[in-house]
C-alpha cells in the first residue's frame, strides 16, 4: 500500500508540476531548520520529489500508455485528479496527465532548487533580497536564534509567502499556535516524502485565494502560460526547507496580485449611500449586499468589508469624540473644506446659512476626528487604504521637519470672520490662496477627485478660510512652514493667479500635504511617517457621510 | 574472491540492519533515508552523530532548562529524521520528564539517552564501515558497475 501510495503520489507530484496552474514543477522552496540533520534530510526529500519522478514517468509510463491528451485538457485533468478519491481512477488520470507532462517535458529535466539555511537571520535576508524568487518557506518551530512562530509571522507579513512549519513536537498547543500565527501547514518530523510531494498545494491554494476575486483573467493567462512548457531553472539544494518556485523563473508571474482598489471619494460616497439605504431598509449591512448595490467593477467583497470596517471604526471614533470634545477652537479651514466638499459632493449651490456656533463645534471635532492620529492609523495600516493614496507624490521629506507652531488658537472663531473684509468678492479664493501657495500646493497635484464645483461662494465657505491666512497672503500665518514668513508665500504669488482656483483647491484638498496646514494634531501626523494615506477629500467624504456631522452642514 | 567478499559484506550488513530493526533501534525511516541518499549517507549520519553528541554534552550541564529543551527537540528531530527509533523514544521520555520538572527522571532519561545514542552510533559506524568496504570491493570487481 505504501508503495502504491508512493507511486501515486509521485505521479501526482509530477502532474501538478507540469499541469498545475501555477507550478510547472519548478517550485522554489526555502527551508530553514536549525538542525542540520533535519535540514539535509528535508532537502534531500525535496530534491527527490521533483526530480526522481520525472525520470520514472518518462521511462515507464510513457511507454506503457500511448495516450495523448490535448493540452487544453491538462487543467481539467489535473483538477479532476485532485478530487478523485478512487484509487484506480486516480491512477488512470495521473497516468494521463503524466503522459501529457512527459510529452512536453520529455527532454527537460526538472531539477528542483531548494535553498536552505540554518539561520533565521540569513533566511530573512535571502527572502528580502529575492522577494519573488521563492514560493514557499518551510521553517522549524523551536530554534535558538529566533522563535519559529515569530519567524513565521514575519515571513507571512513581509513577503506574503506560505509558510509550513515542521517540528518534532506534536503537542496540540504547538500546532494551534502555528496555525494561529499563519502557518499553512504543520508537519511533524520526520517529514515524509509523501507530504513533501504535496506541499505545492499550499502555494496553489494561496494563489487561488488571492486571485479568486478579480483576477480570474490572470489565472487564464497563467494557465495558457503553463501549457507551454518552460525549462525551469535548476534548483540548488543548499539546505533547509524547500523553496518552491511557482510559475516561470522570472518573477512576473510569481504572484497574482490583486489590483489595488482606490477608494475615491465618489466611490466612497456611493458606498455610504448604499450603507444608508441598507440601514434605512432595515437590512443588515453586509459587504456582499453593499457590493451588489454599488455594482462597481473590480470591487471585491474583501475590499468592501475592510472599507466598511474602517468606516464603522471612524463612526465610532467620531461618536466618541463628539461626546468628549467641546468647542475648543475651530478649524475653519477644515470646515470650509468640508463644507465645500459637502456642497460639491451634493452638487448643491451655495448654502447660505452660516451656522456659526455649530461650525465651531463641528469644525474642531471633525477636524480632530478626521485627523486624529489614531484614525489616521486606521487608514494607514489597512492595506486597502494604502491604495487610497492620492495620485500625488508623497510629501517630500522636507516637510517632516517642519515646526508646526500653529495651534488651534490661531483659528479664530468664525464669527470674527463673518464680517471680515479680506474675503472679498472671491471669498474662497484669496484666503485660500496662501494655502494654495504653500509649498504643499507646489507639490504635484493630482487631478481633482471631487469635481470642480467645490469652491462655492457661500459665507460658510468664507468662514472656511480662517485666520489661518489672516492676510491676503497669509503673512500672519503662525505656521512656520519651511521657516517661511511672507516671502514664501510671495514666491508663490503666481499660484494665486491661477485661473481655476477651484481646481487648485480641489487638488489641494486631495493633497494630503494640505493636512499639514492643520493644527498640531496634524503636525503630529506629519511627524509620523506617512501622512499620505488619508486623502483630505477622502476624509471629508467620510465626514460628509457621517450622520452626526451632517447636522451641522 | 573479491566478489564473495562483497556478497558477504552485504549479508553482514543486512543482518546487522535486521538486528537493529528488531531491537527497535532503527525504524523504517532509516530505510527511507537510505533510499534518499546512498552516497551521502555516511556523511549524513556522521553529522547527526556529532550533532547529537554536542547536545548530550550540553544537556549534561543542565544549565538552562529551556535551552536544554530546545536542544532536546533538535536532537529528537534529527534522530527521528534518520530513523533512530529508540533514541527518539528516550527523547520523548526525557522531554516529558523535563516538562514535569522531574529532575530524577531527567537524569535517568539523560543516562538512557547517552546509552542508546552510543549504541546507535557504534552500530551505525559499523554499518557504514561495511558499506564502504562493500563499495570498494564492488568497485574493484566491477569498475564500471553502477549501483
Amino acid at each position: 500500500m505504501a508503495k502504491n501510495n508512493n507511486e501515486v503520489t509521485e505521479i501526482s507530484m509530477h502532474d501538478d508540476g507540469g499541469g498545475a496552474m501555477f507550478k510547472p514543477a519548478g517550485m522554489r522552496v526555502l527551508a530553514i531548520d536549525a538542525n542540520v540533520v533535519c535540514l539535509k534530510y528535508l532537502v534531500a526529500i525535496l530534491q527527490k520529489c521533483q526530480y526522481r519522478g520525472l525520470l520514472f514517468l518518462s521511462s515507464s509510463f510513457y511507454k506503457l500508455i500511448g495516450l495523448y491528451v490535448e493540452i487544453q485538457d491538462v487543467r481539467e485533468v489535473v483538477v479532476c485528479f485532485q478530487f478523485r478519491l478512487c484509487l484506480n481512477l486516480r491512477l488512470v488520470l495521473s497516468v494521463i496527465v503524466n503522459t501529457i507532462k512527459v510529452e512536453f517535458q520529455r527532454t527537460v529535466l526538472m531539477q528542483s532548487e531548494v535553498t536552505s539555511t540554518t539561520s533565521a537571520a540569513e533566511a530573512l535576508k535571502i527572502l528580502r533580497e529575492n522577494k519573488n524568487d521563492y514560493h514557499l518557506v518551510i521553517t522549524d518551530v523551536k530554534r535558538l536564534d529566533m522563535d519559529g512562530f515569530k519567524l513565521l509571522e514575519i515571513i507571512g507579513l513581509e513577503m506574503d509567502l506560505p509558510v509550513i512549519m515542521v517540528s518534532a513536537e506534536d503537542s496540540r498547543s504547538s500546532i494551534m499556535k502555528g496555525i494561529r500565527h499563519g502557518a499553512r501547514d504543520y508537519l511533524l518530523k520526520p517529514v515524509r516524502i509523501q507530504e513533501m510531494q504535496n506541499i505545492w498545494q499550499h502555494v496553489l491554494r494561496k494563489r487561488l485565494s488571492d486571485s479568486s476575486d478579480k483576477c480570474s483573467s490572470f489565472i487564464e493567462e497563467m494557465i495558457e502560460q503553463e501549457s507551454v512548457p518552460s525549462i525551469e531553472p535548476e534548483e540548488e539544494v543548499t539546505g533547509a526547507k524547500e523553496r518552491e518556485i511557482i510559475g516561470s523563473p522570472n518573477g512576473d508571474t510569481c504572484s497574482v496580485k490583486k489590483p489595488r482598489v482606490t477608494w475615491s471619494s465618489e466611490l466612497h460616497v456611493k458606498f455610504v449611500d448604499c450603507v444608508k439605504k441598507l440601514e434605512a431598509r432595515g437590512e443588515r449591512v453586509q459587504p456582499k449586499r453593499i457590493r451588489e448595490m454599488m455594482n462597481v467593477e473590480g470591487l471585491s467583497r474583501e475590499n468592501i468589508a475592510s472599507h466598511l470596517q474602517k468606516y464603522r471604526n471612524m463612526l465610532k471614533k467620531n461618536k466618541d469624540k463628539m461626546n468628549q470634545k467641546d468647542n475648543a477652537g475651530t478649524d475653519l479651514n477644515m470646515y470650509g473644506r468640508i463644507l465645500a466638499t459637502e456642497n460639491g459632493l451634493r452638487g448643491t449651490s451655495e448654502d447660505s446659512t452660516p451656522k456659526s456656533q455649530s461650525l465651531a463645534t463641528s469644525f474642531t471635532d471633525s477636524k480632530r476626528i478626521f485627523f486624529h492620529p489614531s484614525k489616521h492609523n486606521i487608514f494607514r495600516e489597512n492595506s486597502l487604504s494604502r491604495n487610497i493614496t492620492t495620485r500625488n507624490s508623497l510629501p517630500e521629506p522636507e516637510f517632516q521637519g517642519l515646526n508646526f507652531s500653529a495651534s488651534s488658537s490661531t483659528w479664530k472663531s468664525p464669527n470674527e470672520y463673518m464680517g471680515s473684509q479680506s474675503f472679498g468678492q472671491v471669498p474662497g479664493l484669496c484666503n485660500l490662496s496662501p494655502l494654495l501657495c504653500s509649498p504643499a500646493a507646489s507639490f504635484k497635484l493630482s487631478s481633482p477627485v471631487l469635481g470642480h464645483n467645490l469652491i462655492d461662494t457661500s459665507p460658510a465657505s468664507v468662514l472656511s478660510t480662517p485666520n489661518y491666512f489672516p492676510g491676503q497672503y497669509g503673512e500672519g500665518i503662525s505656521m512656520n512652514l519651511c521657516g517661511g514668513g511672507t516671502s514664501n508665500f510671495r514666491e508663490h504669488d503666481s499660484h494665486c493667479a491661477y485661473g481655476d482656483q477651484k481646481s487648485l483647491l480641489v487638488d489641494l484638498m486631495n493633497n494630503e500635504d494640505a493636512k499639514l496646514f492643520m493644527d498640531e494634531e496634524i503636525s503630529d501626523m506629519v511627524n509620523q511617517a506617512m501622512i499620505s494615506e488619508v486623502l483630505p477629500s477622502e476624509a471629508l467624504a467620510v465626514y460628509h457621510a457621517k450622520p452626526e456631522m451632517q447636522v451641522y452642514l | 574472491m573479491l566478489g564473495w567478499g562483497v556478497d558477504r559484506l552485504r549479508a553482514d550488513m543486512s543482518r546487522l540492519l535486521a538486528i537493529l530493526f528488531h531491537q527497535g533501534v532503527l525504524d523504517e525511516q532509516f530505510l527511507q533515508l537510505q533510499q534518499l541518499q546512498d552516497e551521502s549517507s555516511p556523511n549524513f549520519v556522521s553529522e547527526c552523530k556529532t550533532d547529537g553528541y554536542c547536545d548530550c554534552r550540553l544537556d549534561r550541564e543542565f544549565s538552562d532548562y529551556k535551552k536544554m529543551g530546545i536542544h532536546l527537540n533538535q536532537f529528537m528531530g534529527s534522530s527521528s529524521s534518520i530513523g533512530a527509533n529508540r533514541v527518539r523514544n528516550v527523547c520523548v521520555a526525557f522531554r516529558a520528564a523535563s516538562e514535569q520538572n522531574n529532575r530524577a527522571g531527567c537524569l535517568r532519561a539523560l543516562e538512557l539517552l547517552e546509552h542508546e545514542y552510543c549504541y546507535l552510533k557504534n552500530k551505525l559506524h559499523e554499518l557504514f564501515q561495511m558499506e564502504q568496504q562493500r563499495v570498494l570491493a564492488a568497485g574493484a570487481r566491477y569498475p564500471l558497475q553502477q549501483h
